[in-house]
């Protein structure tokens, strides 16, 4: 059984994409259960898309640098992100409608960029990541992101959940006016610090899975915002280290085997976790019909 | 120590609801909105919650006391999600906030209060409960227990009793009367004008503009007619 884990001590690129991914996993965790509660996980799963304009040009452009890359994903991903609501807005489209325009744009141009480069960038790279082939430079971006999200989000979390909960409240609760708007940004600002970090591992397509599919499991696990959280970390910790020993027993693609172990963590706690499970659910009605009869 | 309008016209960037309000309610009062449908009670409250800027006029608000200087609002529709993953206990809790901040942690006292609260409309039994299993009429005294904690001076409630059944209707109007007995000010739009029966003052809004009076002054059915012409209206109690 320990052999099973040996890879992680055995190897060096093992130990650094298990050290990004738990600390992605725990950049993650928060903000993905803000994003759930607040029922934009679709938004964030575009946001994730559109930094690969971004970082297709930069990597052209520097032939690769890890921290231009990471710039330039940052750039076009805030970009998005800042101008698809207000345009969405404008346009009078639905908020969903704008955001599928803007990322299946900046995916579109995203893929052109890469391949102007005559083969010079790894479009495969860029979509689905390289969590083995994690540099200093992208490990470092994975543990400030960490840090800083943690930090950042308990600076905020009060008024951050009840904008979540109740925004009208937090408007008109005779509190500081300033605390919503500046949660809101602080909680934004570290999602697209985040999906930048967790961009090297995953890559453009699957960035945002490492922040959502944890907190999506963690509903099954927990019925507070606090224990909810700490079971997304838990859960999206575990689903890194498989998926990193999937793919490296069965030899599978890195990214997908994370993503599609955290999907089973998802399926597994909808199953039988402890909080409105299908087993939970089951066994509630059961012993409600026990009490009837 | 009183809620003063100074010639207040209300409405939206576009559209005038109503203009020329005008008054004085004295705090420690309880005030039925009464009105038809689009006669601008909501508008009014959301006004003077600070949801939406008066289009011309000023009001103000002088608390008796300093801790009563806050403005509690509910609206017809909370905000509060469905699904939100809070306790009945956490949701009352939420009330300490303009006061507490960023950092700060309830005391003894604020523990108390919220016991208080709950204690009050009839919820302490089911304070560790999810509110989403609540009932509408439990989930609107949850609310209400919320705002007492909020402890402000002035309360302003949307149509507080429309989706309450009669048992949680009684002990509304207990909470609201205790407010009141507090020294509180309660401004509640009502369209129901049985319920309206229950507050001292009623403040019937309509095309002509506002009238301020005692329930006790005129038969009920005279509500359903049309009333005299007077603009800048409420007088002062």
């Amino acid at each position: 059984m320990v052999g099973v884990f040996a890879p992680f001590f055995d190897y060096e690129f093992m130990t650094r994409a298990a050290l990004g991914g738990v600390a992605l996993a725990l950049a993650g965790a928060p903000l993905g259960v803000f994003l759930v509660m607040r029922r934009m996980s679709l938004v964030g799963d575009a946001v994730g898309h559109a930094v690969l304009p971004g970082a297709a040009a930069a990597a052209l452009l520097s032939g690769g640098s890890t921290l231009l890359t990471t710039l330039g994903a940052a750039l076009t991903g805030t970009m998005v992100f800042m101008t698809a609501g207000p345009a969405s807005r404008a346009l009078r489209l639905p908020e969903d409608a704008g955001f599928a325009v803007f990322y299946l744009a900046a995916l579109a141009i995203g893929v052109m960029i890469a391949s102007m480069g005559g083969g010079v960038i790894d479009l495969d790279k860029l979509l689905f990541g390289a969590a083995l082939a994690i540099d200093n430079t992208a490990l470092a971006l994975a543990c400030t992101a960490a840090i800083v999200t943690s930090i950042g989000m308990a600076l905020v979390y009060r008024p951050l959940l009840i904008d979540t909960l109740d925004p009208q409240f937090l408007r008109a609760s005779g509190g500081a006016k300033w605390a919503g708007p500046v949660a809101q940004s602080v909680f934004f600002g570290l999602l697209a610090l985040t999906t930048v970090a967790s961009f090297h591992a995953l890559g453009a397509l699957m960035s945002i899975g490492l922040t959502i599919l944890p907190a999506i499991a963690a509903r099954f696990w927990a019925k507070s915002v606090p224990l909810m959280i700490l079971s997304a970390a838990v859960l999206g910790i575990i689903g890194v280290l498989s998926g990193l020993l999937v793919s490296f027993h069965l030899a599978a693609p890195v990214g997908a085997a994370i993503v599609s172990c955290l999907v089973g963590l998802v399926l597994a706690s909808s199953l039988v976790g402890p909080n409105q499970s299908l087993l939970t659910r089951s066994l509630g009605k059961a012993s409600l019909a026990n009490r009837a009869s | 120590m009183s809620l003063i309008l100074n010639d207040l016209a209300i409405g939206y960037r576009n559209k005038l609801v109503m203009a020329g309000i005008g008054g004085t309610i004295n705090s420690g009062n309880a005030v039925a909105l009464i009105g038809q449908n689009g006669a601008g009670k909501s508008t009014l409250l959301r006004t003077l919650a600070g949801e939406q800027s008066p289009v011309s006029g000023t009001f103000v608000w002088d608390a008796p006391v300093k801790r009563h200087r806050s403005i509690a609002w509910l609206s017809q529709s909370p905000s509060l999600r469905p699904d939100a993953p809070l306790t009945v206990r956490a949701l009352a809790a939420m009330g300490l906030w303009a006061r507490i901040g960023l950092f700060g942690k309830p005391c003894r006292h604020d523990q108390d209060k919220i016991d208080q609260a709950l204690d009050m409309v009839g919820l302490s039994d089911l304070e560790n409960q999810q509110v989403s299993t609540l009932s509408g009429g439990q989930l609107q005294r949850a609310l209400f227990a919320r705002l007492t904690v909020q402890d402000c001076g002035l309360i302003l409630l949307d149509e507080p009793f429309s989706a309450v059944d009669t048992a949680s209707q009684a002990k509304l109007l207990e909470v609201i009367q205790h407010w009141v007995g507090e020294g509180r000010t309660v401004i509640a739009a009502i369209h129901d004008l049985d319920c309206a029966r229950h507050f001292p003052l009623w403040w019937e809004l309509s095309k002509f503009g506002a009238i301020l009076r005692r329930s006790d002054d005129k038969p009920l059915s005279s509500l359903t007619q049309p009333l005299r012409a007077v603009s800048g209206v409420a007088q002062s109690t």
